[in-house]
């Protein structure tokens, strides 16, 4: 009968239920699943919203993707090395940006500086990246627009005027796209209190300043000595600035564009003061920290890959921080991985998870390059020390090493790492059997190796962050390694 | 403190006892119980879902039980190259010396599909349809499962073979073999 059944289900529970009373669950693993909780809530919150809700990070894969047969991982796909396109000779935003047709606004993420144009064409609303890239944006019902930016902040966008409704007004900045290319290729320039050129300051929509820098816009406010302030993201570091017009007497917009910084520093130093802190150091000299460029060993810098790093208290350098910082679903990265194969159907893809990470960002490529080879990979570039130095200055073509990795970190400190298996396309991939052909995706509890060599389940309330960094070489010499992070925020 | 995290305190400090009683019994052993039941923690407030009450959170955790259970089994039959091995060891796992109690014995003789569909059933009162939808089978299979469990069950117990011939589900037995179920 399925009563009795039930019963003596019920009753042997109950039975085996008073064999683990006296455990004490909570506090051998309560640390542990909190931990792995939060971690996972921070990673849903990147990109997960609404079912019409887009995270404007996601079209950020392609710029990623790009290297990846550089990687050195030997896909079927790839070539021994990369020749990367430059960036815009100026990386300060605006210098060669042309407004999309049908841009209405720029929307600024405050949180974290992202900047995206937003408009409608022929009734369906519209995105695209600072760099004009289209991206695919959801609507609802209505026929309107929904973005969920970086932060969580939401915007819509009317699908008829390209009107943009924030949900939150204070949590974005609305630009009109004419102005942002008006204004961003104008003369006044932020200037460090070093003296470095930082970005263009710009006008918006409200009478206020902003500075825009590496594709990003922060607010700036008044400060004192006729200075301004503003909050550089994620560390909350306030820095000052000072606006230059440098409107050439010429009229030679060549002098206007020729960027002043190389975007070269030095390694990340601890920070203790709230002193202006973006400042990227021209340094064909050497700096005052270890060079590594005239190192014989490797590793001598310390790096946020590294266990027990203090972030806390360090400051990322804003040329080797995210542009962007996303996670896509686990179809979207096998879709991607697929099409990195030649032969997708030889693969078994298992790509477990929710969702798997996506980062971008942009390192320093001088203006005078126009072609570039390295790795980039889940590596510490640090890993390509003894590679850089040896040309004596005449490297007429850049050469590079990025890393972009995840690290837990726990009071300010690295205290897992994330060492991938390897494969053909680790920036999804946590490990790939050759001999099964399986995939799979990064897992977010077990893809990390805690730093105390305890099981992964050890690890606590950590906090999960992106790392970053590279080197180069050119003829002016080695410039970095260079490190940025950006911690995953938890929400909900 | 995120509004989860009392929630989530209170179920491992107060519920704990039952659910990894239900953990081992789907399991059939108490070390792989409490790895089940973190992930189940973990899988369970790790989504946007708002708890109210820790009632809730605990049954919401323990019908996440059996689908972990079976995830990590795949995932262990995927990652292991010795597939057939690998899930004939687990299917034969002997129960754990502790558990002496006829239930917990009987149990152990299915194999850990037939016991995640049995605890969803018998234990959750769950039909065969929510037992298909929680574990991502078909009805069909869910049957299947319920009627070859609950002949074993009532060879090892003594009981009958648990009524599943219930309105949603057939015969999938010789006749012949289900009639000794009394016996």
């Amino acid at each position: 009968m399925a009563d009795e059944l039930t019963g003596l289900l019920h009753r042997g529970l109950e039975t085996k239920r008073q064999t683990f009373a006296d455990e004490d669950f909570a506090g051998e693993h309560g640390r542990g699943v909190t931990g792995r909780v939060k971690r996972r809530r921070a990673v849903s919150a990147t990109a997960l919203g609404g079912g019409t809700v887009v995270a404007v990070g996601a079209v950020a894969v392609g710029a990623w993707q790009m290297p990846r047969a550089g990687l050195g991982f030997g896909g079927p796909g790839g070539s021994p090395s990369v020749v990367c396109t430059t960036t815009t000779p100026d990386a300060v935003a605006g210098a060669g940006v042309e407004v999309p047709r049908g841009a209405t606004y720029v929307v600024t993420d405050i949180a974290n500086g992202s900047a995206y144009f937003v408009g409608a064409m022929n009734g369906v609303p519209q995105l695209w990246g600072l760099d004009g890239t289209p991206y695919e944006l959801g609507q609802n019902a209505d026929g309107t627009g929904v973005v969920e930016l970086l932060s969580g902040a939401i915007v819509t966008i009317n699908q008829v005027t390209g009107d943009v409704n924030p949900a939150d007004p204070e949590a974005v900045i609305i630009t009109p796209a004419d102005s942002y290319l008006l204004e961003s290729t104008s003369s006044v320039n932020a200037v460090g209190a070093d003296g470095t050129v930082l970005g263009h300051a710009l006008k918006v929509a409200d009478g206020g300043l902003v500075l825009v820098t590496d594709g990003k816009m922060y607010k700036l406010t008044s400060s004192e000595g006729g200075t301004y302030k503003y909050v550089s993201r994620p560390d909350q570091a306030v820095n000052a600035v000072t606006l230059v017009d440098t409107q050439p007497a010429s009229g030679n917009s060549e002098d206007v564009a020729a960027p002043e910084v190389t975007c070269v520093t030095t390694t990340p130093e601890p920070n203790a003061s709230a002193s202006p802190s973006l400042s990227p150091v021209i340094s064909a000299q050497p700096s005052a920290t270890p060079d590594p460029a005239v190192s014989d060993s490797f590793g001598i810098v310390p790096s946020p890959f590294q266990c027990g790093f203090d972030l806390a208290g360090a400051q990322p350098n804003p040329a080797a921080q995210f542009r962007d910082l996303h996670w896509v679903t686990a179809n979207a990265a096998e879709t991607s991985v697929r099409a990195f194969f030649q032969d997708p159907d030889s693969v078994d893809f298992n790509l477990s998870g929710d969702l798997v990470p996506i980062v971008m960002y942009d390192f320093g490529v001088g203006p005078e390059i126009d072609g570039a080879s390295g790795v980039i990979g889940p590596q510490d570039p640090q890993g390509n020390l003894a590679g850089f130095g040896t040309t004596d200055g005449v490297q007429d073509t850049m050469q590079f090493a990025v890393g972009a990795a995840y690290v837990l970190v726990e009071d300010g400190a690295v205290v897992a790492t994330y060492v991938p298996d390897g494969g053909p396309s680790s920036q999804y991939i946590d490990s790939y059997d050759p001999d099964t052909g399986t995939l799979y995706g990064l897992n977010v509890d077990d893809a990390f190796t805690p730093c105390s060599g305890e099981d992964a389940a050890s690890l606590g309330d950590t906090d999960l962050y992106a790392v970053s960094g590279w080197i180069t070489e050119d003829v002016t010499g080695v410039h970095g390694p260079l490190y940025g992070w950006s911690k995953i925020e938890p929400q909900g | 403190m995120a509004h989860w995290e009392p929630i989530l305190d209170e179920v491992m400090r107060e519920r704990a006892p039952r659910l990894l009683a239900y953990a081992a019994m789907v399991t059939g052993n108490d070390a792989e119980a409490h790895d089940v039941l973190q992930e189940a923690l973990v899988r369970s407030f790790s989504k946007r879902r708002a708890f109210t009450h820790v009632n809730a959170a605990e049954a919401y955790v323990r019908r996440a039980i059996p689908t972990v259970y079976l995830d990590s089994l795949r995932k262990r039959k995927n990652r292991e190259r010795n597939h057939s091995r690998a899930f004939e060891r687990d299917e034969t796992q002997p129960p754990d010396v502790d558990a002496q109690v006829d239930v917990q014995r009987a149990l152990a003789t299915l194999s850990p599909r037939e016991r995640a569909c049995i605890a969803l059933r018998y234990y959750d009162d769950c039909t065969v349809a929510q037992v298909a939808q929680q574990l991502g089978l078909a009805e069909g299979t869910v049957k299947r499962y319920l009627a070859d469990a609950t002949a074993k069950l009532a060879a090892t117990l003594g009981t009958a073979r648990g009524d599943i011939a219930e309105a949603d589900t057939v015969p999938v037995l010789p006749a012949g073999k289900a009639g000794n179920s009394h016996g």
